[in-house]
């Protein structure tokens, strides 16, 4: 999949190059800010994960980026990834951002699951809603993608500290009411956009990009295709899958440690 | 939302639901002309007179019984009764292909 320097709206292409570079689009020449947030919203088989991958793609193609799938489980790094991602891939975990010393783009996927905003004072969501703030310190500029379901899953803090160019796909009627309410006029517009030119039942083929109010085509990475291979695009399409039984356990009780008053590593 | 317009939009609502359900409603200069559209039509009958000129002054007549109508509304309305094209989404395009 062969993916232009303007494949997608300014405001995407602005997060996903480096810090610096430079790239046409439509005539006017931009210089990237290489950090902030995408997030990347819809209801569960709405094709989030699918979407992440092609940016990622993106990033593998124009830029020298390292990229980090966090949380990943190892099964999924060493036999599903494609080929011309390796040696530029990884499974690091969100916490050890400040150990990592590049421009990193990080995928963190299914986020209400690991920073639900009913774990707001977990020390895991506590230095996901601090890193927005220093994002653009670490590493000379980092981005991170991350999909969900709702933004109102998600701890409100980490949307408040950097850039943020949303992306909104096919949510359903019934969960948009959920929505919070600085963005449910955000997602409402996006569902008439979609509806207006899609012809999928769940909106797949286009994406809505809220910051340059445009719409999107959405490639399809030919590897992901069950066709194609079908053992891999399981691993790809649902890595969580893949972890072990007692981490997915932990993952969906939300058996994660609380924040401590006066604990050292909370200053 | 002042008195007289809930009022008019409660009527429209019923009047509009009460069209709905005549079979196939009623002809527009009957619905949005007045009564002298009607008697116009009747008078033309009588004298047998056919043809494009008098389909023309039959426009006419209902165009300027529509806009007697239309002149007590707000320019919201008005405006709203303007046919326009629907406008087209908005797509990104890659200009580099």
């Amino acid at each position: 999949m062969k993916l232009e320097r303007d494949a997608f709206p300014p405001s995407i292409v602005n997060l996903l190059l480096q810090e610096g570079q430079r790239w046409d689009s439509q005539g006017v020449i931009n210089e990237a800010l290489g950090t902030g947030i995408i997030p990347i919203v819809s209801s569960a088989r709405g094709g989030k994960t699918s979407l992440s991958y092609v940016l990622i793609e993106y990033v593998i193609q124009h830029t020298k980026r390292p990229v980090i799938l966090d949380s990943f489980p190892d099964l999924v790094i060493e036999e599903g990834i494609p080929e011309h991602w390796r040696g530029r891939v990884s499974n690091r975990k969100f916490k050890d951002l400040a150990a990592i010393n590049e421009p990193a783009v990080w995928l963190l996927d299914d986020n209400a699951v690991h920073y639900n905003s009913r774990d707001s004072m977990t020390n895991s969501s506590k230095m996901l809603a601090r890193a927005a703030g220093v994002l653009s310190h670490f590493g000379g500029g980092m981005t991170v993608i991350f999909t969900t379901q709702l933004l109102s899953g998600i701890d409100l803090s980490f949307l408040r500290f950097t850039t943020v160019a949303p992306i909104i796909r096919f949510i359903d009627q019934d969960v948009l009411s959920q929505e919070r309410k600085e963005w449910v006029g955000v997602c409402q517009e996006a569902q008439y956009q979609l509806a207006s030119i899609s012809s999928d039942i769940r909106f797949r083929d286009y994406f809505w990009v809220s910051k340059d109010r445009v719409l999107c085509e959405a490639p399809f990475p030919t590897w992901l295709d069950k066709e194609h291979n079908p053992k891999v695009a399981d691993f790809m399409s649902r890595p969580m899958r893949y972890h072990t039984e007692a981490d997915r356990v932990a993952m969906i009780s939300g058996e994660v440690k609380r924040a401590k008053k006066g604990r050292v590593e909370d200053e | 939302m002042n008195d007289r317009r809930k009022r008019s939009n409660e009527y429209d609502r019923i009047a509009g639901s009460r069209i709905a359900k005549l079979k196939g409603g009623v002809p527009r200069h009957i619905a949005l002309s007045n009564s002298r559209s009607i008697t116009l039509r009747n008078k033309i009958n009588r004298l047998g007179l056919e043809g494009e000129h008098i389909d023309a002054a039959l426009r006419m007549i209902d165009d300027i019984g529509l806009q007697e109508v239309l002149s007590h509304e707000q320019i919201g309305v008005r405006f709203a009764t303007i046919p326009s094209a629907k406008k087209k989404p908005k797509v990104w395009t890659v200009k580099s292909k």
